[in-house]
């Protein structure tokens, strides 16, 4: 009967405005299910679907609508009709959970690979053994690739990381020729993901415990707080802008100020980005993205002044 | 008696425009100066940067090639900084200043127009300095230019001379380089069956990084016949437009049919583009692949997996 009342909500005949009177219709309806609005909805840890209603129901209720805007518009482009298909999800899903926009986009990227047909990073992605794709190259699989690329990029000695996994540097040619190669064939950034998640737990990798970091003690200590304190990661990010935007090697100069390695710094840079789409949160995205912006505005003063100034500012309105 | 007759007594709104003209011609004034002054700046800028650039992007030097970049992400920093002082002075001392005025003194009738004047030609001023702003940006962008069939030439000549010059490191047989290698090689001696390794040089390696640069560059030709017909689409529609309004207004049964029929037309070659131009996109990705093989033949069977995705990608 829930699953019907929202239901019905959707199934009017105006449904090009849908997005304007479903709200009109929840609140008509309000008094007569006072029980089921108050419940705070419960959502499936896997799909993030309302536990509520069957998912199959959902799907149905999306084509049905999807289907009939197509037909009445004659849209015929592939592209076109994916859109509408999400526009009409995102009503649904909206109006069945009475959730906001947030948690829709949880929503979606939780499912982007269905969805869209393309992977997202947060969603502890697991490997597909069938995919020919993953495949390991020279006795190497991907995480392998992994944590060889990003302890390679913390400037540590390249046989000692070569040595650690049983290779040479005429075999890490070729694996580093073909993985990126099966990125730019997988239509599903799959790779890319799974790359991205083992990029992120390289450290971690058994193989890597025995390579000596070439890290100083104050590079541990900053790399141990950048892991840690998102306002000093999105902080040295906003600098290491800064500093190309004045002309400098912004890698250099976090490792030259900081200790800290560009391996090392993207890697945290994915656990974080895996973190911001697990849980997604538009407020707390902003909130981020406007302190970036303020410590590259303080970086940028100070590279200024450093380098005699900018061009333009004897320039005064 | 009851005034209708009194001319004097209109009810028209009291003009209180003396109160804040003074200030929007000020204010406009000095923002037409103030971006004049930043246009030299940019100008000034782009003059000085472009050769430079230009010299080290074709530098022989690797270690130029990244200061190249270093300085480019430079001056592009600066370009910025004064794009965003035109914004933020735009914002405060044109919109702000329309805003309080409107909601201090709420002009109406001539009045109201002469703030929005204000606003209009001070934004047209403001599009005006965008515009030169991106020319000098489009000028700064295109000395990230290489020719790659030059990088490539001097690959194959060095091939030329090095490829029966390889010697076994331990009987000195020579071992045939019998084609270009962009990474390590193990080799067997086929006197002694010793494993060698040949190591490309660094410019060499360089190959499997620009090849899909050079491909392109090969197909440029064809990329231009598909973006030129792509840009058809709009132009055509942005042709059609005001002919369709000006058809609201049109009570001449002649001057109608004329413009539905010059509309019709447009119409025509709009659609003619629009079916033409995926076709024109595969004919570039047909090309560009078939260089990109010729360049990179050890990489053939990936590449054609590459097209396939991207003849896929396209939608007829």
């Amino acid at each position: 009967m829930f699953k019907k009342l929202f239901g019905s909500v959707m199934g009017n005949e105006a449904e090009n405005q849908a997005q304007n009177t479903q709200n009109q219709h929840v609140d008509a309806n309000d008094n007569e299910n006072d029980e089921e609005v108050y419940l705070e909805t419960e959502y499936d840890p896997e799909t993030l679907h309302g536990t509520h209603y069957d998912v199959d129901d959902f799907e149905e209720e999306v084509a049905r609508l999807s289907e009939a805007w197509i037909e009445q518009e004659d849209i015929t482009s592939q592209s076109e009709i994916n859109n509408v298909y999400h526009n009409y999800r995102r009503d649904v899903y909206m109006a069945w959970n009475g959730c906001d926009t947030d948690q829709f986009i949880r929503f979606d990227n939780r499912n982007s690979l269905t969805h869209h047909g393309v992977a997202q990073m947060g969603n502890n992605m697991q490997e597909d053994e069938n995919n020919p794709l993953l495949a390991p190259v020279h006795g190497l699989n991907l995480r392998d690739y992994a944590a060889i690329c990003a302890k390679l990029g913390s400037g540590v000695a390249e046989n000692d990381i070569y040595n650690a996994f049983g290779i040479d540097a005429t075999i890490w040619g070729e694996i580093n020729t073909v993985w990126p190669a099966r990125m730019a064939e997988d239509t599903t950034f799959s790779i890319a993901v799974l790359f991205g998640q083992y990029f992120a737990e390289a450290d971690q990798h058994p193989k890597l415990q025995g390579v000596k970091s070439n890290l100083s003690e104050e590079g541990e200590a900053n790399l141990e707080r950048l892991k840690n304190d998102v306002h000093f990661y999105y902080e040295l990010t906003g600098a290491r802008q800064a500093a190309y935007e004045y002309g400098l090697d912004g890698a250099q100069w976090i490792l030259e100020n900081f200790g800290i390695g560009l391996g090392d710094f993207q890697g945290v840079a994915m656990k974080y980005m895996e973190i911001q789409n697990q849980n997604f949160d538009s407020n707390y995205v902003r909130d981020c993205m406007a302190y970036q912006d303020q410590k590259q505005a303080e970086y940028a003063e100070k590279f200024a002044a450093e380098q005699g100034g900018n061009i333009a500012d004897d320039v005064e309105f | 008696m009851f005034g209708i007759f009194n001319k004097n007594n209109t009810n028209a709104p009291i003009s209180n425009a003396s109160e804040w003209m003074p200030q929007i011609q000020e204010n406009q004034q000095r923002f037409f100066v103030f971006l004049d002054k930043l246009e030299f700046k940019i100008q000034e800028l782009t003059a000085a940067a472009v050769p430079e650039l230009s010299q080290m992007r074709n530098s022989t030097e690797e270690s130029f090639k990244m200061d190249f970049h270093r300085m480019k992400s430079g001056i592009d920093g600066q370009l910025e900084n004064i794009r965003k002082r035109a914004y933020e002075v735009h914002d405060e001392k044109v919109l702000d200043l329309f805003n309080e005025i409107k909601a201090a003194y709420a002009p109406q009738g001539s009045d109201q127009s002469l703030l929005n004047q204000f606003r209009t030609d001070c934004r047209s001023r403001y599009n005006l300095f965008e515009e030169r702003f991106q020319n000098c940006k489009a000028a700064i962008d295109a000395t990230d230019f290489e020719d790659y069939e030059i990088a490539y030439q001097k690959i194959v000549t060095e091939y030329a001379t090095i490829k029966d010059k390889f010697q076994c490191k331990q009987c000195g047989s020579p071992i045939a380089i019998e084609k270009l290698f962009f990474i390590n090689v193990h080799l067997n001696c086929d006197a002694c069956q010793t494993q060698n390794t040949f190591e490309p040089s660094t410019q060499a390696r360089m190959l499997q990084h620009f090849a899909q640069d050079l491909a392109h560059q090969r197909a440029a030709d064809w990329y231009s016949r598909f973006q030129k017909e792509y840009d058809k689409e709009r132009f055509y529609y942005h042709e059609m437009h005001p002919l369709k309004l000006s058809l609201n207004f049109e009570k001449e049964a002649s001057i109608k049919a004329a413009t539905e029929a010059k509309i019709a037309d447009l119409e025509a070659k709009r659609q003619e583009a629009i079916r033409n131009a995926p076709q024109f996109k595969k004919d570039y990705l047909h090309k560009k692949f078939a260089e990109w093989k010729n360049i990179t033949p050890d990489l053939a069977n990936h590449l054609e997996i590459r097209l396939q995705n991207e003849l896929n990608a396209i939608e007829d």
